[in-house]
């Protein structure tokens, strides 16, 4: 498929290039750079919707490749980009919720802005990229916008929240780039899809002790992004501290790149090991559904329930991915797409209600719904899409993880679907301690509903969410082939399971 | 013995800056005070100028296939590829330091002249000690070098601290310069010759005296260079020099120095060191080790960034010496010996502007006639020159070794050379420091961005030539890490010739 126009490079190197031009203006030119970023952004999202459609959903491997020499080496680096399935969801996740973080930012400085456009170039860059090396500094590039965005302009302990987000990242990252190194050297080539498709005899990278250590860097590297449990701890405070754009990419995109390094790189780059570490990750997941929920269960922080729910929903996610069947990581992507959505747009909500009163406790409010109706439908909405009601796009994802687990995992899939219940039980307490009851603090009774300006961001999202909800094949007919490719690859290498 | 011309061509570039520092120094003598620092800042850039026309001239002479090494004086010097490269590594740092020390040196009208003078002569040294092929030549380049820089670092008369430093870099350095003239000795002893490759030969041919004698030789003479380049256990001079010599000298020490001790380094290695693999490559193993884990960890517990970048500094000998370190394998190929030596030399290049750029940060950002030296003076630059902050958070991330600056892609060559010599230990110890070094370089980020400038604090005194010297550096940082393909190529030239 030879594209004429570089299309991916444009959707990547779009936003950094505009906060390069925008980086000059003053302070009293903040409605030139938001609305000049809006437009940046929406732009991407356009190009992005157009990749989405131009995309032949019935293809195997990658579409919209582009290709050049980067650093010539003995083993060159290349800058190869393109998309798969899995790729392309998610740069569209990624190009839809850029302008709503923007739209939701719109009282921030200059800096603020212009971090997030390069930050969305960081992610796209790293979803498209399929050059090792050229992922590595897409993964590491993105890290310093966020590590700003929370550290400068996060809540109270910003500081403490964004040092440790940023050094919990880098000590896995560093173990995947030597990991990377390795690999490169021993297959004489960074190119991912090379290294994907190694055949299974003769020309794998090292042996199988090596391949499990070499398994392990990589799998740190993502588990701690995921974030995995025992590897979660930077997680609330980053999402508490940050403010709500940086929550809002954060959860929305930023652990994506975790469950997408699994899918992407460490499965198939090491699909026996990865059979190997099935049972541990497994294990991990499962300990994190149930941690998360519990811990989400007894926060009295609106923002902090959140994150600890995040904990949980992307164990859901690697379950899936680690099920070793079709529906169980076709699950674990929609997955992905959905908490993207739904986290994301909690954090928009719970963002407006501490701007208007400063207070994020659950205490803080009651019998909200009198006083904001509007407010309280939307988060109605939400909160039914992230437990996971039929109908909205929650429960697609949840319910093909949990089918298609339960087929290799059945006892594992077991404790999960606790989960389910646990995620009802901690969103639908927080609404029922926000939102009915009598109105506890008086002072409340003044708080305006949302306005034009915040239904502006909320009502696209959720659209999508009632959308995939319905349609929920939208995304899975064009996940599907590289969904196949990577369980079969993961399944060639699985050992006999006993009868089960 | 008669000079022919090409004996004068092969130390040109050193010669211009000999003969520019002696009319720089008698200039200071007539010339009126008001009109010294510019009349001698003009010599300096003259004789600088003409020796990068110089090496540009050799390097635009040099075919494909046809190296340019220049002998002269009876093969004791010896102007090749690697030379070369070296040369044009110290004038970048020399060239730079000029500029920058015109804001440091306004106070000091009396000692402009030598001061120049000075820097040029160390300058020359370096440049002949990259280029010398015998030990007397060397040693003597050696000396020109260490006493012009041991009279820089006590240019502060009237500071305490500056002269303990001298004294402490005067008393160290004779020390090193015995164990180099005692090495040298049993070498001469052992092989009853001089020349550098003639050594070699003799050891290869096995003609040479008792291997314990040869052996010690080479250890000495390695613990000699050590010192000079601050090598752990022998480093202990580093922190306080640096510390107390004007920050100028400080930043044309930390790197010029390194260049020229390490240009030598591979120099012996790969000619007369090479059938001695085994001796030195186990000790610079363990030194290497040992630079990486205390440098990295000395270094986290300063509050001083002078002395915060005197240990990065360290660290940083650990990063090169681990690099240097992978040639040592008996097996080695051509190319893998290329591949560490170029990845060294090309580490050495990008050093020399992220941190010639952070100590020109340190100049700009000083207030009253202080340096930025306390992290507390870093506090809130980036509301007022936030450019300025950007390219100093460039220089942090870039000696962290994150992408996409060049400190990042030089580290990944030399882990890339690690990997291929099997030196996993070094790899990972490697990474795992680099890893911990974010957390001091970032401290200086969030003193910079997060925290408010202090009360009362005397204004920053950003001067012209500082700000000059951290954007060039910054865009060099950047550029080096984008498109390394020019000087990587370079680098891998220098190496080459010297296998030959």
């Amino acid at each position: 498929m030879a594209e004429s126009v570089p299309v991916l490079t444009l959707i990547t190197f779009l936003p950094a290039a505009a906060g390069l031009l925008l980086s000059p203006l003053k302070a009293e030119k903040g409605a030139i750079v938001r609305w000049a970023a809006l437009g940046v952004s929406l732009v991407v999202l356009g190009l992005s919707a157009w990749v989405w459609a131009r995309f032949d959903p019935g293809a195997w491997g990658v579409q919209f490749r582009e290709n050049a020499t980067w650093i010539p080496l003995s083993v060159p680096i290349h800058y190869t980009m393109g998309l798969d399935g899995i790729s392309l969801a998610l740069v569209a996740l990624t190009a839809f919720l850029m302008p709503l973080a923007i739209r939701a930012s719109w009282h921030q400085s200059n800096g603020f802005i212009i971090a997030l456009l390069f930050l969305e170039s960081g992610m796209m860059g790293a979803f498209c990229a399929l050059d090792l090396f050229l992922f590595y500094v897409f993964w590491e590039a993105m890290l310093i916008p966020m590590y700003l965005l929370i550290g400068i302009w996060g809540g109270p302990r910003r500081i403490y929240a964004s040092v440790k987000f940023i050094l919990y990242t880098i000590v896995g990252s560093v173990l995947m780039l030597a990991a990377i190194i390795y690999c490169g050297m021993q297959e004489r080539t960074f190119d991912v899809m090379d290294l994907a498709n190694q055949l299974p005899d003769s020309r794998t990278i090292g042996d199988p002790g090596t391949r499990h250590l070499l398994f392990l860097a990589f799998a740190v590297s993502f588990a701690i992004k995921v974030p995995l449990f025992p590897f979660h701890t930077w997680l609330p405070d980053a999402h508490v501290e940050a403010p709500t754009a940086g929550s809002v990419i954060l959860a929305g995109v930023l652990l994506k790149m975790g469950t997408y390094g699994f899918i992407r790189f460490a499965i198939p780059f090491f699909p026996d090991a990865a059979n190997y570490f099935t049972p541990l990750i497994v294990a991990l997941s499962v300990i994190g559904i149930i941690y998360g929920s519990l811990m989400a269960m007894a926060q009295s922080d609106i923002k902090k329930l959140v994150a600890y729910s995040s904990v949980a929903h992307l164990g859901f996610c690697m379950l899936g991915l680690f099920s070793g069947t079709v529906q169980g990581v076709q699950g674990g992507v929609l997955q992905m797409i959905n908490h993207g959505l739904s986290t994301g747009a909690l954090f928009l909500l719970v963002g407006i209600i501490y701007e208007k009163t400063h207070r994020r406790g659950v205490d803080d409010f009651g019998g909200m719904a009198k006083i904001t109706p509007v407010y309280a439908v939307l988060f109605m909405i939400v909160t039914l899409s992230s437990i996971g009601l039929p109908g909205l796009n929650g429960f697609v994802g949840e319910f093909l993880i949990l089918l298609g687990s339960f087929q290799n995992h059945p006892y594992a899939t077991g404790f999960a679907s606790l989960g389910v219940v646990l995620g009802a039980v901690y969103m639908l307490k927080l609404y029922r301690d926000v939102f009915f009851g009598p109105v506890t603090r008086p002072e409340r009774e003044k708080v305006e509903d949302v306005g034009k300006g915040e239904l502006s961001y909320l009502i696209p999202v959720i659209a999508l969410i009632f959308l995939l909800g319905i349609l929920p094949g939208l995304v899975t007919t064009r996940t599907e082939k590289a969904v196949e490719s990577v369980t079969e690859r993961y399944n060639q290498f699985s050992t006999p399971r006993g009868a089960k | 013995m008669t000079i022919h011309l090409t004996d004068l061509q092969a130390m040109l570039p050193a010669l211009a800056l000999i003969v520019g520092a002696f009319i720089v120094v008698a200039a200071g003598t007539v010339v009126r005070p008001e009109k010294r620092q510019g009349v001698s800042e003009f010599l300096c850039y003259f004789s600088l100028a003409f020796a990068l026309a110089t090496v540009f001239l050799r390097l635009a002479h040099r075919g494909d296939d046809r190296p340019v090494a220049l002998e002269g004086f009876n093969g004791s010097v010896r102007l090749d590829d690697l030379a070369l490269f070296m040369t044009l590594t110290v004038i970048a740092a020399t060239g730079l330091t000029v500029v920058l020390s015109a804001d440091t040196m306004k106070g000091l009208e009396s000692a402009q002249g030598e001061y120049y003078g000075l820097l040029l002569l160390a300058a020359a040294g370096m440049m002949v000690l990259v280029e010398a092929m015998e030990l007397i030549t060397f040693f003597i380049a050696l000396e020109v070098l260490s006493l012009a820089l041991y009279a820089l670092s006590g240019l502060l008369r009237r500071d305490a601290r500056s002269n303990e430093a001298a004294i402490k870099y005067f008393v160290m350095g004779a020390f090193a310069s015995g164990f180099v003239l005692y090495g040298m000795a049993l070498l001469y002893g052992a092989t009853g010759t001089i020349s550098i490759p003639q050594i070699g030969a003799q050891i290869a041919a096995g003609a040479a005296g008792p291997k314990s004698l040869v052996t010690l030789g080479f250890v000495l003479f390695a613990i000699g260079l050590a010192f000079k380049v601050g090598v752990v256990p022998f480093h202990q001079w580093v922190p306080d020099v640096y510390e107390g010599a004007p920050t100028s000298v400080t930043a044309f020490m930390s790197v010029a120095v390194k260049a020229a001790g390490f240009g030598v380094l591979l120099r012996l290695l790969l000619t007369a060191g090479r059938p001695e693999a085994e001796t030195w490559g186990t000790l610079l193993w363990a030194l290497s080790i040992l630079t990486l884990v205390v440098g990295n960890l000395l270094a986290i517990g300063q509050s001083n960034v002078k002395r915060m970048l005197a240990y990065s500094s360290i660290a940083h000998t650990g990063y090169i010496l681990a690099g240097v370190t992978s040639l040592r394998g008996a097996g080695a190929s051509v190319a893998q010996m290329q591949e560490a030596g170029a990845a060294a030399i090309y580490y050495l290049f990008v050093y020399t502007f992220m941190t010639l750029g952070a100590f020109a940060f340190l100049i700009y950002a000083g207030r009253g006639d202080k340096d930025a030296e306390e992290i507390g003076d870093f506090a809130g630059l980036a509301k007022r020159k936030p450019w300025a902050a950007m390219a100093m958070t460039v220089f942090m991330v870039s000696l962290a070794g994150i992408p996409p600056t060049a400190g990042f892609f030089g580290k990944f060559l030399l882990f890339k050379a690690m990997v291929s010599a099997e030196e996993y230990t070094l790899v990972i110890v490697g990474v795992l420091s680099s890893a911990v070094s974010l957390y001091y370089y970032l401290r200086v980020v969030v003193y910079m961005y997060m925290k408010p400038e202090g009360e009362g604090a005397e204004a920053p005194r950003l001067g012209f030539n500082s700000a000059l010297v951290v954007f060039a550096c910054a865009l060099f940082t950047l550029a080096l890490g984008l498109l390394p393909a020019k000087y990587l190529s370079l680098s891998y030239q220098s190496i080459h010739s010297l296998l030959r």
